[in-house]
């Protein structure tokens, strides 16, 4: 009388996990069959599969609703990144996209491998103006320095310190990513200043030269502190930016 | 020497190309729920694009695109975490395995016309309740019931076995419903019913 059904625990921790292909109809006839047999019999397994139709019929029936978009700019954004001139993704060679790469993201992948300060400057000014020119919109609404750093590190995982912008000099940090350079470790601080666009890129652990550079209409200053390298990039005609920002010595 | 590269105009970038971003809100949306943060689900999706191109002389035409392309934004997002959080994503999810054995108290026993209330929930009642999931739940559950991939789809994507993928999704479904119902049984003020004797 006892040993009737089943031990209850094995039998049905089993049936639980067939549950979900079973309530989708995608079980096994020798599943399913499993399944039906149990769940005539047991009260609890017949609740857990009620559970996981209404869970499932909900979620499908959001589908649209649920899966936000992607953001506009994003598509363009990867296939700027990913394009090279007119060769298109498929027809490139492995070489000619490692070079594709190279030029679209300015150099991602040469952080960290001794290239020079004057190099580095180029290329993040090439990355701040992508970043600003493909998403540029969305980058307006001011944080603080602290609630920046909170974003950095839980976002992208990324511990650094940021100076506190200066309202004197009309600066205002208005958003935060982490930079392709590097595999991501590069910590990419969005500002504006009088208005204008200005990036400051940090490179922890990085030991640059001081220099400045004028390329592509925007002035890049290279300054490294405390094992730490800032590079400020903003249009040539702002001065004073690195000061603006909140980095000593300016 | 550092030219910007001319912009490819919408369908230069080939047919793989134009193929796999026609994944790109789906992708986008998993990445969301993966990050909980737009800023970093943008970067995430854009990573797995730039690897996907990396490594397209690995895909086969005519196989599964959609699979392969959530195969790499998975992997990218475990090895961008990988260093930082491993630990808590295995202690996240042995924890609660043992928490959803131990049961859920207090919730078990609230019979409700349950199908009726949980479509009273708002979008945004539901995107919380999936976000507060364990990630391997939530991982599996989103891509089955929202993504629509198949089971083995899920566990290709996911390197794991297909009993792990139904575990999970089982577990994660369950989970899921106690939330939602904890949610809606909430009591909300009742009106319309002053100055009727």
């Amino acid at each position: 009388m006892t040993v009737q059904f089943p031990s209850p625990s094995s039998d049905c921790r089993q049936i639980e996990t067939l549950l979900p292909p079973f309530v989708d109809g995608e079980a096994t006839s020798r599943d399913a069959a499993l399944v039906e047999a149990h769940l005539t019999r047991c009260a609890a397994c017949r609740r857990l599969a009620q559970e996981q139709r209404e869970v499932r019929a909900l979620l499908t029936s959001r589908r649209a609703l649920l899966c936000e978009p992607a953001p506009a700019g994003l598509e363009s954004r990867v296939r700027a990144l990913a394009g090279a001139g007119a060769s298109g993704w498929r027809r490139l060679t492995p070489l000619a996209a490692a070079a594709a790469l190279v030029l679209a993201v300015s150099g991602a992948f040469y952080w960290g491998t001794g290239q020079s300060s004057v190099l580095l400057a180029a290329q993040l000014t090439l990355d701040h103006i992508k970043c600003f020119m493909i998403d540029g919109d969305d980058h307006t609404h001011p944080m603080t320095a602290d609630v920046a750093q909170v974003r950095l590190h839980e976002s992208h995982g990324l511990d650094v310190r940021l100076p506190a912008p200066s309202e004197r000099g009309g600066a205002r940090l208005v958003g935060v990513r982490s930079c392709l350079y590097g595999e991501g470790f590069v910590a990419h601080v969005l500002y504006r200043v009088q208005g204008e666009a200005v990036s400051m890129f940090v490179l922890p652990g990085h030991d640059a030269s001081a220099v400045d550079i004028a390329a592509f209409g925007r002035h890049a200053e290279v300054r490294s502190q405390g094992g730490v390298t800032y590079v400020v990039v903003a249009p040539s005609h702002l001065t004073g930016v690195a000061a603006a920002v909140g980095l000593e010595g300016e | 020497m550092f030219e910007r590269p001319n912009r490819t105009a919408r369908g230069d970038g080939g047919p793989l190309m134009d193929d796999a971003l026609a994944f790109m809100n789906g992708l986008y949306g998993t990445a969301v729920r993966l990050t909980r943060d737009g800023d970093a689900a943008r970067d995430l999706v854009q990573d797995t694009y730039l690897k996907a191109l990396r490594a397209r002389e690995r895909f086969q035409p005519g196989t599964n695109l959609k699979a392969w392309l959530y195969t790499i934004l998975h992997n990218t997002w475990r090895n961008s975490r990988r260093d930082r959080a491993r630990a808590r994503v295995s202690f996240d999810s042995e924890t609660v395995d043992a928490a959803v054995d131990a049961g859920q108290p207090g919730v078990v026993d609230r019979r409700t016309p349950e199908t009726v209330l949980l479509r009273a929930l708002q979008d945004a009642d539901i995107k919380a309740a999936v976000d507060a999931l364990p990630e391997a739940f939530r991982e599996a559950v989103w891509l089955r019931d929202v993504e629509d991939l198949s089971y083995q789809e899920i566990a290709d994507a996911l390197a794991v076995p297909i009993g792990t993928v139904m575990s999970r999704i089982s577990r994660g479904r369950k989970l899921l419903h106690s939330a939602l119902r904890t949610h809606v049984a909430t009591p909300v003020a009742r009106t319309g019913s002053e100055g009727q004797s």
